[in-house]
């Protein structure tokens, strides 16, 4: 199994992680970015209390997200916290890994390590009850200390989004969950009460740490004592004690694991923990996180580790050596003197027992102004008025204390989107004291990222173009569930877990349809903020977002008039100047347009969609100090250079794609395309000034570099236009939302009816489009949409043949044509299909699909005039005419 | 079943440019010298590839990848064995396939002459073979040239790709050459004797180039854009081929390329005296020192990381490792004043504050930092060579970070009068996507002015090298398609773990390969000590072309 190849597949909307060490650098920049990147915001760690002191110490390289990104727990286990594990959760489903691996990059990508990978799906439930065991020993693993509130009431908002992780159901006959905390006794009194009546004869071990006295091993020689107990180590790499091997009953035998194939004759450290065990007529294999220490397997209750691992058993005898590739060869392998072997044992040191801390934190969170610290312990002899909260070069006296918990102002230091580490300070014993390093949460930051980070996500690419470089298939997914990924209208019975503290303030209960929580742009752009994309996307005068924003600008703006005449230059910008909490202004029932749509309906339905792009627009600039200042019409840059980058996403350009230099080019090697693609954006928004919607991006055929994410962000769009389409009224926007269907629509055979099906509920649902164009109907409405596609596809393809502008203008001429109306629909092979917005001297038009405000107008004579030819007038050709009726018709519906 | 299974290890590969800073380089040296390649070193597979195309249209005919790599591989293998049998050393450098060549003349027991060599079992038949790839030293390194030069047009799909008319006229100008016949004729053969081999290599071998001067010219003319193209690659490769030329008649025993690199930067030769370039070269001279300046940027970057890499093993058996135990150490080891130190800039110390470190270094570096550079005894050059000394796996020594932060100071200091980096030789939308340069070091640096020496060290260590890595190894684990292990070292529970090392050598600019070429055409000649000096030929045409006289 690869774990960086699974992680990247993973879709879940939670994930929990539980390890003994922890790599804050590898998991923020790779981990948490994976995840998130495919729609799971909620991510939480229980990671072994020292361990997350050690991270935390200065001269470390600490997390930064900790605590505003994501959640942390540390565990205080009376020895240490040592599961390994990865548990990612749907509402419906699954999926639990369980092994050795720390959440490191060698545990996840070079180390020998040995993994169980489990699954629940509603119709595969063969496996529900070891999850539900799971996620009972979390809960046990976080009452071991005082853990903090927003990660307690985290980890109950996940139980009430997947209710069947709280349910007791019956366990798998052949497979059990041995912990501790919790289960009966330690891992070995388990494992011995579930082997009660089996007669063992072979044992084979594998791992790389034991105890200094081998006592574990010796109880397990001893417990199995019939049996052949066979030990495979590293043998310079593991740390068994030579001095302490004579001593070691008599059917122990030591092996290298080299001699079968693993750990690559020691450049790849083996940190896999097994324990094979066999009887006549069943083997059962241990697998987990227990090494072979008696802290892992035979600490009484209330000492020793916590750890996790699974049984399995099967009724082939020899069934796991021959899954795990040792069967049959250990017979044949010569034992190793471990005596004379110089392994990685170093005798333990002895620590003085020194005085206990007079407080150990244990958890921190910051709710509004107010700062909470838990404690384990308290001394007695702290001078409590000399207590502080210190964090970076502030420090705050204690303001409450209760039993196990203590109140401090929050800081001014600590209200950045970074982690915030913070200590306790105090005299005690007449000395300065102070304590280890804890991260402090905080809520409201935790709100905003754990909750929606997918257009934060998305911000953070396309700001620093680092979208450009990193992992394309990320965005690609990324896009695809951005549309789909609002919050509903209104709170839910199962809301999406969102981490709330029990005392928190009204502004952390306020409903979850206040969208769109933006970027985490410390974390993705991290030093690289780049501004290139200023300057490119000041090219894009068009796009689709575009092209909602003004749909939806112009209904709310449109003034009444009939429907040939143009739509009114929505002023966006100058409305985002005069922001408040007012209604837009919402038109009366004589204003409404012809549709068979409530008016407050449109109107929710547009102030929402406004609205979400009004704070994302918000948070940006926030997050850039102001420093650039976005416009709403800035943010459908935004949009569309992630969709050029989706579109880019392939082998080889479309044909009519051509370099400045007249070169086709080639993007074979991911090099290549990371070397090219800016230059291709580049390119395309300078080809794609003045036109309605580059042909390069909507040729309407099917090209095999088409993904199922790219598919499905198509048909969110489509969708999307479809219903915006029911809700305009001029000719222009009909126009758009034509175009824009031509270029989502397009059917694929790559999408199975059901996945869109899916997706389309999800998307009718998530914009509360059901007034609009109801779940039932949606795919009527998209095929319909498709076919208006195909329309304007065909007439592109008749007019083109017949010429360019030139060969236009010259039949304009020599048929007297006439000066087109205000309305009238026009084509030209550069602009594509558009209208009259308005009629200027000397013969000039202004089009209404020209946002470009420096344009000078267009000469009328370089255009066919479709409205004037289906009306009658003078046609090339009877085919020609036809099309210009169809796409008449077609628009006029 | 809940089986166990075994972590797959992420493929592993030494990699390159741990630091995300080389790439910078290769991206100004590809804009310098468009169209050659460090592996495409001789001129004269720019026309006998379009040959080898058009005698296969015309004998074979058929569209086949298969066939035409077949009849491909045949003809490289066979040119690569005619000059072998022709010529030694630079003669047959670039030669592809030349050290496959070479030891089987090498086997070749007895009287050379009579024996026979199986062309068809050398170029195709064995495992052995000339070269693995199936479309040889043309798929891998020539083809790309060929299309950049306008020589061929590269179509999709398609097995062959069509000569343009350029590539009409190269092919026929190959044609054209006494041997070309003899060469076609040996395609046909399954084994040709070396007697016949050597008889073609006084034809078609690659260093008999000058022996067809239409050939030879039509080379020339494509190469330096005699025609006069406009385009922006073309008129670059032209300037930077005048100015190695150039470089070939003003640096005293003629052209090598580490001189060529210093002469740009210093505008001197290593003996210290002046080069003169033509004002009407000075944009290009420019464009290359700002490669060379980059260059220098990453040297200091590197040796610190090597240093950390050779140091890391020791650390870990002392339970050193933690970056704390490490930027101690580097502390400490500025504690530790070099010579340089203590002559040239005395009252520097650990504690100096960084901008007056910098006053201190334009001082040394000279009384005013003038344009273009000047070489002095504490300079860029100088930094280089000390930082260049083995480190011998010891904790950070002294010397190394001193040369470092010296040679990022001078970089600083010089950039005041060189104004924006990179703007002297790439747009800036092209540097702006450069991940670490000099643009960074400077405003790092200008926020970094207050602290102690030993502080800008240990930040400078800890983001331009260990968290610059661990960024970059992680942004290549994220390539979904290309994920790979390049870590170096990896950080597990708070400390460093080594992992493996690597060779680090500055980035090769192609001036080599464009040396080569000049020799080929008869502009340049071997000399002692690795040198090229300029020949007649050279001569006139490095004064036509700098007096814009049509060649």
């Amino acid at each position: 199994m690869r774990l960086l190849d699974f992680l990247r597949s993973a879709r879940p909307t939670h994930a929990v992680f539980g390890t003994y060490v922890f790599d804050p650098w590898f998991y923020e920049a790779y981990v948490l970015r994976h995840l998130r990147a495919q729609g799971c915001t909620s991510q939480f760690l229980l990671i072994d209390h020292d361990c997350l002191v050690g991270t935390l110490e200065a001269g470390g390289l600490p997390p930064t997200l900790m605590g505003t990104h994501y959640l942390a727990q540390g565990i205080c286990a009376p020895e240490a916290f040592h599961p390994k594990f990865l548990l990612l959760l749907t509402r419906e489903s699954g999926e639990l890994l369980l092994g050795s691996n720390n959440l490191t990059v060698p545990g996840y990508t070079h180390n020998d390590e040995l993994l169980v990978h489990l699954h629940y799906q509603p119709d595969d439930t063969v496996y529900l009850a070891i999850f539900q065991q799971c996620w009972r020993y979390i809960q046990r693993c976080l009452a071991l200390q005082r853990s903090s509130e927003v990660v307690l009431n985290h980890c109950q908002q996940i139980g009430e989004e997947c209710p069947w992780l709280l349910a007791d159901s019956a366990p798998p006959a052949d497979t059990w969950l041995l912990g501790w905390p919790g289960g009966d006794g330690s891992i070995a009194d388990q494992l011995a009460g579930i082997l009660s009546k089996e007669v063992i004869r072979h044992v084979t071990i594998m791992a790389p740490y034991f105890d200094a006295k081998l006592a574990a091993l010796t109880r397990l020689a001893k417990t199995f004592s019939h049996a052949d107990v066979r030990v495979l180590v590293q043998p310079a790499r593991c740390t068994v004690n030579p001095g302490r091997v004579p001593s070691l009953p008599k059917n122990v035998r030591f092996f290298d694991l080299s001699d079968v194939g693993r750990g690559e004759d020691g450049a790849r450290f083996f940190h896999a923990k097994s324990i094979l065990l066999e009887s006549r007529k069943n083997s059962y294999c241990l697998m987990g996180s227990a090494n072979i220490s008696v802290a892992a397997l035979y600490a009484p209750p209330d000492h020793g580790n916590a750890e996790l691992c699974l049984l399995s058993r099967h009724n082939d005898p020899e069934h796991f050596r021959s899954v795990l590739g040792i069967n049959g060869t250990l017979d044949d392998l010569t034992p190793i003197d471990m005596t004379a072997v110089k392994t990685a044992y170093s005798a333990p040191a002895t620590v003085p027992p020194g005085d206990p801390p007079p407080l150990q934190p244990t958890a921190a969170e910051q709710d509004g102004k107010m700062v909470r610290v838990f404690c384990g312990l308290e001394s007695a002899a702290i001078t409590w008025e000399t207590l502080q909260l210190r964090v970076h070069q502030t420090a705050v006296p204690l303001s409450q204390r209760t039993a196990g918990e203590l109140r401090f102002a929050a800081p001014e230091t600590s209200t950045g989107d970074a982690s915030t580490i913070g200590r306790l300070t105090c005299r005690w014993k007449g000395k300065d004291w102070s304590s280890t390093p804890f991260v402090i949460h905080n809520i409201v930051v935790l709100q905003r990222y754990v909750q929606a980070g997918r257009f934060g996500k998305l911000a953070g690419y396309m700001r620093r173009g680092s979208f450009l470089s990193g992992d394309l298939s990320a965005v690609a997914s990324l896009m695809a569930e951005m549309l789909s990924g609002f919050p509903p209208a209104q709170a839910k019975p199962a809301e999406p877990a969102r981490p709330t503290a029990k005392t928190a303030s009204a502004q952390s209960l306020e409903p979850s349809a206040e969208p769109v929580r933006v970027p985490y742009e410390q974390f993705l752009t991290g030093s690289e903020h780049q501004k290139t994309w200023v300057a490119k996307a000041g090219y894009a005068t068009h796009s689709d977002l575009d092209a909602y924003l003004r749909l939806v600008a112009s209904s709310i703006e449109r003034s009444a008039g009939g429907e040939s005449e143009p739509a009114a230059e929505p002023l966006l910008d100058e409305q985002e100047e005069d922001e408040n909490d007012d209604q837009p202004k919402i038109r009366t029932e004589e204003e409404r347009p012809a549709a068979s749509v409530r008016a407050s309906e449109v109107t929710q339905f547009q102030k929402r969609f406004l609205s979400l792009l009004q704070r994302y627009r918000e948070e940006l600039n926030q997050s850039n100090l102001q420093k650039e200042p976005l416009s709403l019409r800035d943010m459908g840059k935004l949009i569309v250079i992630g969709q050029t980058t989706l579109f880019f996403c392939c082998k080889d350009l479309p044909g009519d794609f051509q370099s400045p230099s007249g070169k086709k080019r080639r993007y074979l090697e991911l090099e290549q395309v990371r070397e090219s693609l800016q230059d291709i954006l580049h390119c395309w928004f300078l080809s794609n000034r003045g036109r309605l919607i580059d042909r390069v991006m909507i040729e309407p055929g099917e090209h095999f570099y088409r993904t199922a994410e790219i598919e499905f962000f198509l048909v969110t769009v489509g969708l999307l236009a479809a219903a915006l389409r029911r809700v305009s009224n001029t000719s222009f926007d009909r126009l758009l939302a034509a175009a824009t269907h031509w270029r989502s629509c397009v059917h694929s055979a790559r999408l199975q009816e059901g996945e869109i099906t899916l997706r389309a509920q999800r998307v009718i649902e998530n914009l509360g489009l059901e007034p609009i164009m109801h779940a039932d109907r949606w795919q009527a409405t998209w095929r319909e949409a498709a076919g208006l596609g195909r329309t304007l596809a065909a007439a592109q393809k008749t007019l083109r043949d017949f010429g360019d502008g030139a060969a236009w203008l010259g039949f304009n001429k020599t048929h007297a044509a006439g000066s087109p109306q205000i309305g009238d629909i026009l084509w030209n092979p550069a602009v594509g299909f558009t209208s009259v917005a308005e009629l200027r001297v000397g013969g000039k038009i202004w089009l209404s699909t020209d946002w470009n405000e420096q344009s000078k107008g267009y000469a009328a004579g370089n255009f066919a005039n479709l409205s004037a030819i289906a009306r009658g007038g003078p046609s090339p050709n009877a085919a020609i005419r036809q099309v210009c009726q169809s796409v008449i018709a077609a628009i006029g519906k | 079943m809940a089986d166990p299974v075994w972590l797959q290890k992420e493929p592993e590969s030494v990699g390159r440019d741990h630091l995300g800073v080389q790439a910078a380089s290769q991206t100004i040296y590809a804009r310098l010298l468009p169209g050659i390649r460090n592996l495409t070193k001789r001129a004269r597979y720019f026309s006998f590839y379009p040959w080898v195309i058009d005698t296969y249209a015309r004998r074979v005919g058929v569209k086949d990848a298969q066939r035409f790599n077949r009849y491909l591989r045949r003809a490289e293998y066979i040119l690569t064995l005619a000059t072998a049998l022709q010529g030694e050393d630079e003669d047959t450098t670039g030669a592809i396939g030349i050290r496959f060549v070479n030891r089987l003349l090498d086997d070749l027991v007895g009287p050379r002459d009579t024996k026979q060599i199986d062309i068809e079992k050398g170029a195709n038949d064995c495992e052995d073979n000339y070269f693995r790839a199936s479309r040889g030293g043309y798929g891998i390194y020539y083809v790309a040239s060929l299309a950049e030069l306008g020589i061929i047009e590269i179509r999709s799909g398609e097995p062959v790709e069509l000569l343009r008319p350029v590539g009409q006229q190269l092919a026929a100008s190959f044609a054209q050459t006494s041997g070309a016949a003899a060469l076609e004729k040996a395609f046909d053969a399954r084994r040709l004797s070396v007697k016949e081999l050597r008889a073609l290599g006084t034809s078609i071998s690659l260093s008999r180039l000058t022996e067809h001067p239409a050939e030879n010219d039509l080379l020339r003319d494509v190469l330096f854009n005699t025609a006069g193209d406009p385009s922006e690659e073309n008129t670059t490769r032209r300037q930077s081929f005048c100015l190695v030329l150039t470089a070939a008649k003003l640096l005293r025993d003629g052209v090598r390329v580490d001189e060529f690199r210093h002469g740009v930067y210093y505008e001197q030769d290593f003996g210290g005296g002046t080069i003169p370039w033509p004002e009407s070269l000075q944009p290009i001279v420019n464009a290359w020192r700002v490669y060379q300046q980059h260059e220098y940027f990453n040297q200091p970057l590197h040796y610190l990381f090597h240093q950390l890499l050779d140091a890391l093993p020791a650390l870990e058996v002392q339970n050193a490792n933690t970056w704390a135990d490490y930027a101690a150490r580097i502390r400490a080891a500025l504690r530790q004043r070099p010579k340089w130190v203590r002559d040239s800039v005395p009252n520097v110390t650990a504690d100096t504050r960084w901008t007056e470190f910098l006053q201190t270094l334009e001082t040394a570096l000279g009384e005013d930092v003038e344009l273009p550079n000047r070489n002095r005894p504490v300079s860029e050059q100088f930094f280089s060579e000390v930082l260049q000394r083995p480190t011998q796996g010891k904790p950070p020594g002294g010397s190394t970070v001193w040369a470092a932060l010296g040679m990022l100071g001078s970089l600083a200091v010089r950039a005041r009068v060189h104004g924006r980096p990179y703007a002297d030789a790439v747009a800036p939308q092209v540097s702006q996507r450069f991940g670490l340069g000099l643009d960074h070091l400077l405003r790092d640096f200008s926020t970094l002015g207050g602290l102690a020496l030993a502080d800008a060290a240990v930040w400078l260590v800890e983001h331009y090298v260990v968290r610059r890595h661990l960024h970059v190894a992680l942004r290549k684990l994220s390539f979904q398609r290309q994920g790979e292990n390049t870590f170096k070292f990896f950080v597990e529970n708070g400390r460093l773990r080594f992992r493996k090392s690597f060779s680090f050598g500055d980035t090769t600019p192609r001036v080599a390969s464009a040396i080569l070429m000049l020799v080929d055409l008869g502009m340049l000649q071997k000399a002692d000590d690795g040198r090229h000096r300029l020949t007649v030929t050279g001569q006139k045409l490095l004064q036509q072309s700098l007096a814009g006289v049509t060649i």
